[in-house]
């Protein structure tokens, strides 16, 4: 039993051993042998217990007989126990062996837990302080990714503030953009507050003016887009993107030049009308604010100081916008050809829009719009320059088909009323209203920009007047026929003479005599031959021409920069015209010099010169527009009609002169007009011009009756002719009303002629009997006997011219030598034939010889 | 102008009686708007413009004349060497339809007699007001051997038609050798552009100006 109890004791020690393990460690084990010893002491006080049970007496015997049954049971017990001890000796063995092994075991074990224990001690000592550190960090780190997501969840809350507040600038900002092309007060008072909260006013007028440079440029851009087609195709925005603002002006076909240039106006219109007002609403802040007050606060004089500078800013802003604005009007100018505006409405309609857009400018910033005004002026040119060659071809074209029948004109007629010269109406109206208001003016800055709301611009009316040309289309004065009236298609009515201002009139007066405009021209018509004291002899050309006057002097009115240029233009014109007209029905006379004035000689050399095409360049090489040299005019119809020596010829001729006169006399009447328009500094060339023309004129009427008779070369004719002449004229007078003046005229150069080409007659008959001097001097008497009877004119001019020559025959030597001294008149062809074959029949050779020597010198002495 | 190049130069006449519409077909014609504020013309007026017609390049040189009486003097003077002619009368106005006969006269003995004429009946627009049917319009220009179009300036229906017509029978006259444009008078120039084309059947033509006077 007790070793029972001790293998339970042991094995309970064990247990404990096992569970104890690291909290006991190796003292135990040390004590084991020991704790065994104390074991057995304890059996043995066991048996000694049975001792109290003995009685109290004691005796030998008792003791005796006890130890003697004493030892009886010791020895049946003895042998029991030997006999159990036998018995389990073998299981005894067994279970020592076992518990040996068991020993064993546990010393191994407790080897292993000692190196165990060891080993722990050593990672106890070795890592549990790291473990620490370890765990400590890792707490540490807990600690701070939860304050990192702390700080995360603050800065995204941050940054939702500033990308609200960016968002808030942004909205603002768009807000802030918008304004640019529309103010609205409202709107723009808020985005104000709100800059002022953010405290943002001065970078938020910086950002405006960039809105403003970005709105002008991108608005300009797609406005230009819309408009650009390619291949007939509109463009697409993204196509666009690539190609400059520049370029893309370019690609604005001409059909659309104009809607795009209004459509460019209006939107910059919009943008400088959003600009205005946004000064505007500064200034009624400005004005709103009180002053500051002697002792300001630093943000009184921050928010004075910010004020300030805003107002400064969009001052000068004024200019930069306006700058930025005309930079895009000029490169949609430019990117367009003006000379192949084949209208002139055209050019007038975008130089209208100009002018507005530079009085917009001027109201605007006080500018006077260098930049537009440059290219206005540069594009007129290249318009001008193609306009008038193809007016001078044109005028040729004209002037080559004309028949040289006269135009019948209205009684009333006056060039104010053709279509070409309206404009002048509204000038000197305007020029009048300028000059009655020049006080006015003042308050008519800024009138602009308050007369039209948001929605408005200067630019619409001509929108829906899409029909410019109406305007001032190639339209001709009304003439009375009904049909036309009725319908109320007419721009012009009698009564719309109310409309010419009284300086216009002045100048036609005289043509308006009498004679109210009648509706059936009959005048003429009557069998009276009766010249007409003020009547036009026009020619359909010379109206064309006229009306070319009135579209140059248009062009001078609206382009005044270039009106100079026009002017030298329209000189042209008419040089051209005289020029033709000469060379139709005078080119003999350019070539006899000497029956022409020098003068006139030298005009016209400087208008065949200066604008005439060498015969020899061809009609297909190309003319430059540069180039103002027309083609020699060939008349393209029948050139037999004209003729001299037909009686229509002189129908022809006399028209073609007059009708230059009637030019002439126009150019004077418009001389006033003219004047105003070009620069002061250039006035000399006009009066030199005019002088040229009077110059020209008095000319033409010497020279053409000159032609007109020169197909009187038989004496014995001459009567006849005349009374053809007469006959003629007479007619001709029925249908056309001459100026009285052109008959006389007509006489004195048919009679001075005539007496010429007696005195050339008379000096070329070789041989000659005084008798035939005689015959001569009837003749002529006769000739002007008849000649009273038919003509007027009185008296008759230089009959002496021919009465002297022939008296002269009969001269002796010495006369004769004084005769030919005193005159001159006769050409030396006269003088020196005059001596060998008349005079000189009754002189020798060496008489002769001297007269022809004296001729001679006279000659000479012309020429020197 | 002087850089256009063209086969053929023809100059046309535009006549008949004063307010049918002449300068509102030329003006539709050439600018292809309808001329709202048109009034009398004074003498002749002139318009030009490049067609193309059977494969050629056409220039035409356009006289609008006056209808009114007073200025017959001065429009006579215009009809000489005219190849074609667009006669026009008024289909709302019986009395300029009743005028064709005179003008017609004038325009064969004055042009040449070879003039190719096409008979406009204008304002076509006006089918309420119609005073002259298409019948006997088209009839009388069977028995004048005219060819015949109805128009309408406002509307430009036909306009351009008219010009195209006449000038296509023109070049077939032309072709056919019926009409000579070296004839002085024939209303027919050559452009620069026929010498090239016409020199193997034409070797002669090297002046443009055939039918210049002088
Ligand atoms: N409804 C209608 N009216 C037309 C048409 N063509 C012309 N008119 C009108 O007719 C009137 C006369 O037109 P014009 O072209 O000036 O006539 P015109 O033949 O040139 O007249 P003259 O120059 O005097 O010979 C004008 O009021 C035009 O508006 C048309 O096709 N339809
Ligand atoms: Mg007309």
């Amino acid at each position: 039993m007790p070793l029972k109890d001790r293998v339970r004791h042991l094995l309970h020690r064990d247990q404990n051993k096992d569970r104890g393990q690291s909290a006991t460690g190796e003292n135990e084990i040390s004590q084991t042998p020991t704790f065994s010893v104390t074991k057995d002491d304890s059996a043995i006080e066991d048996e000694v217990d049975h001792d109290e049970k003995l009685p109290h007496e004691l005796s030998l015997k008792i003791i005796e007989s006890q130890r003697t049954e004493l030892q009886k049971k010791l020895k049946s017990v003895t042998k029991k126990l030997s006999e159990l001890v036998l018995e389990n000796h073998t299981a005894y063995m067994g279970e020592l062996q076992r518990v040996m092994d068991l020993q064993e075991d546990l010393e191994r074990a407790n080897v292993l837990c000692a190196s165990g224990r060891k080993k722990l001690t050593l990672s106890r000592e070795k890592f549990s302080g790291a473990g620490l550190g370890v765990l400590g960090k890792h707490r540490k780190k807990q600690l701070l990714s939860y304050l990192l997501q702390n700080f995360h969840t603050i800065k995204t809350l941050q940054k939702t503030d500033i990308h609200l507040r960016e968002l808030l600038e942004e909205k603002l900002d768009v807000a802030l953009s918008k304004i640019c092309s529309k103010f609205d007060s409202e709107t723009y008072t808020t985005i104000q507050n709100a800059y002022s909260l953010l405290g943002k006013n001065r970078a938020a007028m910086d950002q405006l003016h960039m809105h403003y440079t970005s709105a002008i440029h991108n608005t300009a851009f797609s406005v230009v887009t819309g408009h650009v087609e390619e291949k007939g195709e509109a463009l697409i925005k993204e196509e666009a993107q690539k190609f400059s603002y520049q370029d893309l002006c370019k690609k604005v076909p001409i059909s659309r030049f104009i809607e795009c240039l209004i459509h460019l106006s209006k939107e910059m219109w919009y943008i400088m009308h959003s600009y205005y007002y946004v000064m505007k609403w500064h200034k009624d802040e400005e004005k709103n604010v009180p002053k500051l007050d002697s002792y300001p606060s630093i943000a009184d004089i921050e928010n004075d100081y910010n004020k300030k500078y805003v107002l400064k800013k969009l001052e000068t802003g004024f200019t930069r916008v306006w700058q930025d604005v005309q930079m895009k009007v000029k490169l949609l100018l430019f990117g367009t050809d003006f000379s192949s505006f084949s209208k002139f409405e055209d050019l007038l309609f975008i130089l209208d829009l100009t002018n507005r857009l530079m009085l917009v400018g001027e109201e605007f910033c006080g500018s006077k719009s260098k930049t537009l005004q440059e290219t206005i002026r540069t594009q007129s040119i290249n318009y001008f320059k193609s306009h008038h060659r193809a007016r001078l071809d044109e005028l040729r074209m004209y002037l080559e088909n004309e028949a040289w029948e006269v135009c019948p004109l209205e009684l009333g007629f006056n060039i104010f009323n053709l279509q070409e010269f309206r404009f002048l109406r509204t000038a000197v109206q305007d020029a009048n209203k300028s000059k009655s208001d020049t006080n006015g003016m003042r308050c008519e800055v800024n009138g602009i920009f308050e007369k039209y709301n948001v929605l408005e611009s200067p630019f619409d009316c001509i929108i829906e007047d899409n029909s410019p040309d109406d305007v001032v289309s190639t339209d001709k004065p009304s003439n009375d026929e009904p049909e036309v009236d009725e319908e109320g298609k007419t721009i012009y009515n009698d009564n719309d003479e109310d409309d010419i201002p009284d300086e216009l009139k002045q100048d036609f007066i005289d043509e308006q005599t009498g004679e109210t405009p009648s509706r059936n021209y009959k005048a003429g018509e009557t069998n009276d031959v009766k010249f007409s004291q003020n009547s036009s002899v026009v020619a359909n050309t010379t109206l064309t021409t006229i009306r070319f006057f009135g579209r140059y002097m248009h062009i001078m009115h609206a382009l005044s920069p270039i009106a100079f240029d026009v002017l030298i233009s329209m000189t042209q014109l008419f040089d051209y015209y005289l020029f033709t007209v000469f060379s139709f029905f005078s080119n003999e006379t350019i070539s006899n010099n000497h029956q022409l004035s020098s003068k006139l000689a030298a005009t016209l050399k400087r208008i065949k010169d200066n604008m005439i095409q060498s015969s020899h360049a061809s009609e297909s090489v190309s003319v430059s527009v540069d180039d103002i040299k027309v083609q020699f005019p060939r008349m393209s119809l029948d050139a037999t009609l004209f003729d001299a020596g037909t009686q229509r010829g002189l129908a022809c001729r006399i028209i073609a002169t007059e009708s230059v006169i009637f030019l002439a006399d126009k150019l004077e009447l418009l001389r006033l007009h003219l004047e105003t328009m070009i620069p002061s500094s250039k006035r000399p060339f006009l009066s030199q011009f005019y002088s040229q023309i009077r110059l020209a004129m008095n000319n033409v009427k010497w020279d053409v009756k000159e032609i007109m008779s020169q197909h009187s070369s038989y004496v014995d004719l001459l009567i006849q002719e005349f009374w053809r002449f007469d006959t003629y004229f007479k007619s001709l007078a029925r249908r056309v009303l001459l100026p009285i003046e052109v008959y006389n005229i007509l006489w004195d150069r048919c009679i001075k002629l005539a007496n010429k080409t007696f005195v050339d007659g008379f000096s070329n008959v070789k041989k000659c009997s005084n008798e035939g001097r005689a015959l001569m001097q009837l003749d002529f008497q006769q000739y002007l006997l008849q000649l009273e009877k038919m003509t007027t004119v009185r008296p008759i001019p230089e009959k002496e011219y021919v009465e002297n020559y022939v008296k002269a025959y009969y001269l002796t030597e010495s006369e004769i030598e004084k005769w030919i001294r005193s005159h001159k008149e006769y050409s030396s062809k006269h003088l020196s034939n005059l001596v060998l074959h008349g005079v000189g029949s009754h002189l020798n050779k060496k008489q002769k010889q001297k007269i022809l020597n004296l001729i001679e010198d006279i000659e000479k002495g012309k020429k020197s | 102008m002087a850089s256009e190049s063209y086969d053929f130069l023809l100059k046309f006449l535009i006549i008949g009686s004063a307010g049918t519409g002449k300068s509102c077909l030329l003006h539709q014609f050439i600018e292809n708007k309808f001329k709202q504020d048109s009034s009398h013309t004074i003498g002749v007026e002139f318009g030009s413009k490049v067609i193309n017609c059977s494969n050629k390049t056409v220039k035409l040189q356009i006289w609008d004349t006056a209808g009114q009486e007073r200025f017959r003097s001065v429009t006579k003077s215009y009809y000489r060497g005219a190849a074609g002619a667009l006669l026009v009368y008024d289909i709302s106005n019986r009395d300029s339809y009743n005028a064709l006969g005179a003008w017609l006269t004038d325009a064969r003995t004055l042009a040449s007699p070879q003039i190719v004429i096409i008979l406009i009946g204008n304002k076509k627009d006006l089918e309420s007001e119609r005073e002259v049917t298409f019948l006997e319009a088209s009839r009388f220009a069977q028995e004048n051997e005219l060819m015949f179009l109805e128009t309408s300036a406002l509307s430009g229906e036909n306009v351009e038609e008219a010009f195209l017509r006449c000038s296509k029978n023109i070049l077939t006259r032309i072709e056919s050798g019926e009409l000579n444009p070296d004839r002085v008078g024939s209303g027919i120039q050559y452009g620069d552009g026929t010498i090239r084309k016409l020199s193997s059947n034409k070797p002669e033509v090297s002046s443009s100006d055939g039918n210049c006077g002088c």
